[in-house]
């Protein structure tokens, strides 16, 4: 990213998000791509942020859609390969 | 602007093909060409609809097809907007002949997939979306319209049973369609009871992974003029983009880009989505045709899945959508799904469709979306 889509503006930097969010929409993944092939069945989330901000992830483990209902609330957890790994609180 | 005519097309079957992809393409273009009639020192040129020709070890594709048609002196080049390519080269074609660049083009696309395992396929598939962000994060391909769709069942209440409607509605239009790489008439409760590949979409929802090659010849009225076969109009051309992630977007149920290419596509040809005969639409997934007949403009938001399952996209409805049987069903060659689509309706404005024929079709609308949207191509036909 390098221009904002919605104001103009160049000035991007990073930031730190807030750790805690809800999902609002998710899949479980029964077939995966190579490098996830062993993690199946687990869930693509996205999940909005309290900061406002809107990211994907993953969270290991969900192989059901009961298990994730509407809204549940999530956190982000530390460690795991590619993206975010989100955990429930 | 020129006025821009479509005078030949053809196609492979889609399906498990035992070719390379120069081959398949240059067979589909091959017969576009002789059957148009424009003698093959007339073609200017050629664009190549491709996303995954590295699957096969083989890059720049154009010169092949060009040698394999004996005009090797002829400028040809890949065009990559993942699934919609094929809609982006014919538009390239369109363009260079509506410009006065060239007055023949051929438009051809070409996808080889099936060497791959599923799970390797699935892997490739994931590099069309915004892979650092969905592909790397674990979602494939079907995770992102699944997404897509339990967004769209939070929002509208749509059900699977709607989907499925969708699945059986294509499946037995490819039933008629020699080139349909599905020919298998299915019910609403074996999608319901099939796989399920990314919840809520089961492997019925989804397009299968095909090989094929399909090809256009994009003439000038002059030369269209010299030609006694059938003939159509590009009435209208688009293309537009959106957030190659589908997080980024403001509505996750809605591809923005459909609505901004179908708009200035039938704006050009002077028609609204309600005069066109039928559309050939980009329904990967079931949820796709949904969300493609919503942003369209065939129904409001929220209503297309229930209008499926009511047979109001049937052939022999007001507005058939996929009589080809769709990506669903004929196939998703991915480079060539796009020109796909453009000899179905060449075929069906010729009145060669036969049994999934529209009955009076003059015009129609074909609809390629590349990944989950950040690429849509929109083309108004009328015949001519």
């Amino acid at each position: 990213m390098v221009r904002c889509g919605y104001c103009g503006s160049t000035r991007i930097g990073t930031k730190e998000l807030a750790g805690r969010g809800k999902v609002v929409s998710h899949t479980i993944q029964r077939v995966a791509a190579p490098e996830f092939l062993k993690e199946v069945p687990y869930a693509f989330v996205v999940v909005d942020l309290e900061d406002g901000t809107r990211v994907t992830g993953r969270m290991p483990g969900i192989g059901s859609d009961a298990d994730l209902p509407y809204g549940q609330m999530v956190r982000a957890a530390v460690g795991g390969k590619g993206g975010l790994i989100f955990e429930k609180t | 602007m020129r006025p821009v005519y479509v005078v030949g097309t053809n196609s492979t079957d889609y399906g498990k093909l035992d070719l390379r992809a120069r081959e398949l393409a240059a067979t589909a273009a091959l017969d576009a060409i002789q059957s148009s009639g424009v003698p093959f020192e007339k073609i200017d040129g050629a664009f190549v609809g491709n996303a995954f020709s590295l699957a096969e070890r083989q890059g720049h594709l154009g010169p092949l097809i060009m040698s394999a048609l004996g005009i090797p002196e002829r400028p040809a080049m890949t065009i990559e907007a993942a699934c919609a390519s094929g809609g982006a080269a014919f538009r390239e074609a369109y363009v260079n002949v509506a410009g006065g660049f060239g007055d023949a083009m051929l438009a051809v696309g070409v996808e080889r997939i099936t060497q791959l395992d599923t799970i390797t396929a699935t892997g490739y598939f994931s590099y069309g979306s915004d892979h650092l962000l969905e592909g790397a994060c674990g979602a494939t391909f079907p995770g992102l319209y699944a997404t897509m769709a339990r967004a769209h069942f939070r929002k509208y209440g749509t059900m699977e049973e709607q989907l499925a409607a969708v699945a059986v509605k294509n499946h037995s239009n490819a039933f008629q369609n020699p080139h349909a790489h599905l020919k298998k008439k299915i019910t609403i409760d074996e999608v319901l009871a099939s796989p399920v590949v990314s919840s809520p979409l089961k492997l019925y929802d989804a397009c299968p992974f095909s090989d094929g090659a399909a090809a256009a010849v994009v003439v000038s009225e002059e030369i269209a003029r010299t030609l006694t076969g059938p003939k159509m109009l590009v009435a209208g051309s688009a293309r537009a983009g959106e957030e190659a992630a589908l997080h980024e977007r403001v509505d996750m149920t809605s591809i923005g880009s459909t609505k901004i290419a179908s708009r200035a596509a039938l704006k050009q040809a002077d028609l609204s989505i309600r005069d066109v005969d039928f559309a050939e639409v980009h329904d990967c997934f079931t949820i796709a045709e949904v969300v493609a007949t919503e942003d369209l403009g065939m129904f409001k938001q929220g209503e297309a899945a229930s209008a499926a399952l009511q047979g109001r996209t049937a052939l022999g409805s007001d507005l058939p959508v996929n009589p080809s049987g769709g990506l669903k069903a004929k196939g998703h060659p991915v480079g060539a799904t796009g020109v796909g689509q453009i000899h179905e309706v060449f075929e069906q404005l010729a009145g060669k469709a036969a049994g999934r024929q529209v009955r009076g079709a003059e015009t129609a609308l074909t609809h390629n979306v590349g990944a989950t949207g950040g690429s849509c191509v929109v083309h108004v036909f009328r015949r001519a």
